[in-house]
């Protein structure tokens, strides 16, 4: 009896656990390793989580946990946008920042963490156990006290410009050094395509990167260039002995309009007395000014001789 | 008039003037109202040219009425025709007009010839049938003499090409001279044209290049552009003297053709990934795009073919034979991007082109933590032309493959309908952990209690293990913390099979554990494991 009334028991209220299966997680990179750190300095590292079936939005939960004895280094790390945050729906890929302020009486050494992230449903199934993704990347660092300068140049390119805009050189500099740094020169040829060497620049103001950090940086240079093709030969010198060379195609565009909120049309007349007569038209913020009278408007338009306003070019009228 | 005669003595020469015994009595010779001259005018400066018609003009009146011809004589002596017609240089004639009213302009005119001299006298008369007058030469320039100017010679022409854009044709010329030298010597000068015809010393229609002028053997360069098409070009070379008389016949066209060459294309700021590290996506592909810029000195329309090879560094190019996924992906045709730098056709010299390569999960990582820290990725761009020719170029910048510590479960954790106070053992209900990144793994796991609208069943009553059929006792307790069970899963090499292991679930309900649905969540979290277990 007793066990038919289990049985009946169960039927009635079985205690059932079933799951669903859900797809991977990922961290990049899966250890943030950095071997020449300063103290008193600011390290910052892209992390980027990805997921190959990002179907739902997923609640993201940060922790950190010392692995280093003397110090707590999850006092020294920072995220952006911060801790918690969404993982959205339909992102493959998501990316935020880690920062490490590492103190400035940080004793050179050794200094590690373990991060994880979890990423649960932002709304549990009910009635099943919910599998959990997670990442884990370890955080592992060594302070110096050493000036290391070490900067790389990964791309040099010039694009197409308005003939009326500075020749603008733009140069990804990643500073792998523990010091703000820059390249140290630049130099710049500009051929035509029949290979003629037309102008040549040369700069040691190159704008610095922050340590730990790739940036873009342009250089600009005035220059006298007609409108046409080009190419340029570009050599960044950088670490007192690396040079990165690279050659970059581009246009020399025809001049930007004038200002759009003023509008200047020259109009050539000619007479019976086959003299010509130039009138010029200004044309205001892109509006014609107007005088609305009782019986509708009237358009006001530069007259022959109107003094301060109008300048005549060429031969004047004969009187 | 006979007693006159013999009355008087003999009469002085001087004052008789030569006529034929039919001369009408009382005949008048005609005389210059305007005096010969030439038209054009022929000088030095501007000599009249070998086959050009050179026009003597000149208005004489005759005092009985008679017509009159007008006679330009090679030398100081006429005969008139006693009544047939125009007169006779005694010494040979230009020309000589037809017969004129009296008191209009008569002309005849003179086409140089190559065997005239440059220099030629030429003495004016006018006649009418009975009588002639005395020369005339006429005055300052338009007098005489003509000066003649002859073709200049032209032996023969040839160029140096084929060359290639941005180099310089040069056709060269062999015995060719202008030998007049009257004044001063003549000169000549090389003019090559892209179609037939010359007028005046210059092109009709566009001109390749022309010389300066020079005593002999001119020759002139033209700077082929960038970019040109490969192939054969018409030309016609002319040879003009100082005065722009020209050659105009034979050869001046035959040996002007050139070729342009095909010239191999090059390509330059090639790039992966903007220059930028790249990140992989967990178990699937990632775009990774190479771009470069290829340059054709025939045009950019002369590109046949782009293609990218993307390979880990330390294989070498020769390494990646085939697309592999790990650490090769090979032959990627590349496009022409659809704004920006495009081909437009003729007379643009270069386009960008862009590879589109996905690159799998499991792609070989080369940074610090991977098992390549001192390689890196790197790209070669091949562009082929229509002839066949081919140029490369690696990436400026080599980038790094990150490492993806990855993994996905599947399979559920369905323990069935349970009693209270049963167990599941051994640990039976299979999970199954794949590596989905391009890293070794294990799995760190954690738990939550699970949670019924009554009841609650602890965390601690799920355990684990990644062998098959272990008991529940001997199972690893879940807990609230993370806790790592060392699978050793290693690196993924194939994208549809991914490295796997299992964990074994297994669950212990408590006695009176109330019947209804409970909640609770477990986490797998992916450790990337150190290189020597990939």
């Amino acid at each position: 009896m007793k066990k038919a009334a289990l049985i009946i028991l169960l039927l009635l209220f079985p205690v059932g656990f079933v799951s669903r299966a859900y797809a991977g997680m990922g961290v990049s990179p899966g250890a943030i390793i950095n071997d020449k750190v300063a103290a008193g300095t600011t390290f910052t590292q892209d992390v980027y989580i990805s997921r190959s079936d990002p179907d739902i939005n997923l609640s993201a939960e940060i922790t950190v946990e010392s692995s280093t004895d003397s110090v707590d280094v999850s006092d020294w790390v920072r995220f952006e946008p911060g801790k918690s945050f969404t993982l959205p729906k339909g992102e493959n890929q998501f990316k935020f920042k880690v920062l490490v302020d590492v103190p400035v009486d940080t004793e050179p050494g050794e200094y590690s963490a373990i991060m994880r992230l979890s990423a649960a449903p932002e709304e549990l199934q009910e009635g099943i156990v919910n599998i959990a993704q997670g990442v884990r990347f370890d955080l592992m660092l060594t302070v110096t006290d050493e000036e290391i300068r070490t900067v790389k140049v990964r791309l040099a390119q010039v694009d197409s410009f308005p003939q009326s805009d500075p020749l603008k050189v733009k140069i990804k500099v990643q500073n792998e050094g523990n010091v703000e740094d820059a390249p140290n020169s630049l130099d710049l040829s500009v051929y035509d395509l029949d290979n003629n060497l037309i102008e040549t620049y040369s700069t040691t103001s190159i704008e610095a990167v922050k340590p730990y950090e790739t940036d873009d940086v342009y250089v600009e240079f005035d220059h006298s260039l007609d409108v046409g093709d080009y190419y340029a030969e570009i050599a960044i010198n950088y670490n007192e002995k690396d040079k990165f060379v690279e050659t970059s195609y581009f246009t020399v565009t025809a001049p930007l309009d004038q200002p759009p909120d003023e509008k200047v049309v020259y109009s050539t007349v000619e007479s019976a007395d086959n003299v010509e007569k130039s009138y010029r038209y200004v044309i205001i913020g892109g509006a014609t000014v107007l005088v609305f009278g009782l019986v509708g408007y009237v358009a006001i338009t530069l007259s022959k001789e109107r003094a301060g306003v109008q300048k005549s070019h060429g031969k004047k009228k004969k009187s | 008039m006979l007693l006159l005669v013999v009355a008087f003595g003999r009469i002085p020469k001087t004052l008789i003037t030569p006529v034929s015994a039919d001369v009408p009595v009382g005949n008048l010779i005609p005389s210059f109202t305007s005096p010969p001259a030439e038209s054009p005018e022929s000088r030095v400066a501007t000599p009249s040219n070998e086959d050009d018609t050179l026009s003597f003009l000149a208005t004489a009146t005759d005092g009985n009425g008679d017509d009159y011809y007008l006679a330009i004589c090679k030398s100081n002596a006429v005969t008139a025709s006693d009544g047939a017609g125009a007169p006779t240089c005694d010494g040979g004639s230009w020309c000589v007009s037809a017969a004129t009213a009296s008191g209009s302009e008569a002309s005849c005119g003179y086409v140089p010839q190559s065997g005239d001299s440059e220099n030629n006298n030429w003495y004016g008369f006018v006649c009418d049938e009975y009588e002639c007058s005395t020369a005339d030469q006429g005055s300052g320039i338009p007098g005489s003499p003509f000066v003649v100017n002859h073709y200049p010679a032209f032996g023969s022409v040839s160029n140096n090409g084929p060359k290639d854009p941005g180099q310089y044709v040069t056709w060269s010329t062999s015995s060719t001279s202008d030998s007049d030298s009257y004044g001063a010597s003549d000169t000549v000068k090389l003019v090559v044209c892209d179609s037939q015809g010359i007028t005046s010393g210059a092109c009709d229609g566009n001109e390749f290049c022309s010389s300066s002028l020079t005593a002999s053997n001119p020759s002139c360069s033209y700077l082929v552009p960038t970019p040109t098409d490969d192939g054969s070009y018409t030309a016609y070379a002319y040879v003009v003297d100082n005065h722009n008389l020209g050659y105009d016949t034979g050869i001046e066209s035959s040996n002007g053709d050139f070729g342009v060459n095909s010239t191999t294309p090059t390509i330059t700021s090639v790039s992966i990934n903007s220059s930028s590290d790249i990140n992989l996506t967990e178990g699937d592909y990632t775009s990774v795009i190479v771009h470069g810029t290829v340059s054709d000195d025939n045009g950019c329309s002369d590109i046949e073919i782009v293609t990218t090879r993307t390979f880990r560094s330390g294989i070498g190019v020769g390494g990646c034979s085939a697309t592999n996924y790990n650490n090769c992906y090979k032959q990627y045709v590349c496009s022409v991007v659809t704004s920006g730098n495009t081909c437009t056709g003729a007379g643009d010299l270069s386009a960008d082109y862009e590879c589109d390569i996905d690159f799998s999960y499991h792609t070989e990582s080369t940074d610090a933590s991977s098992l390549y820290p001192t390689e890196n990725w790197t790209s070669i761009m091949s562009a082929r032309d229509y002839a066949l020719h081919i140029g490369n170029t690696y990436v400026s910048t080599n980038v790094e493959v990150i490492s993806l510590a990855a993994l996905s479960v599947t399979g559920t954790m369905d323990y069935g309908s349970l009693a209270p106070g049963s167990t599941v053992d051994p640990l039976s209900v299979l999970v199954t952990v794949n590596a989905s990144g391009n890293t070794g793994i294990n799995a760190e796991l954690s738990g939550t209690d699970l949670s019924g609208a009554t009841g609650t069943i602890a965390v601690g009553n799920q355990k684990y293990s990644d062998t098959v059929s272990t008991a529940y006792s001997s199972g690893t307790t879940l807990t609230s913390s993370a806790v790592e069970l060392s699978l050793l899963i290693p690196k993924t090499t194939t994208f549809g099979s991914p490295e796997s292991a299992p964990v074994y679930w297994g669950i212990s309900i408590p006695n009176e554990t109330p019947a209804e649905a409970y909640t609770g969540t477990v986490t797998y979290t992916a450790v990337m494991t150190d290189t020597g277990d990939w």
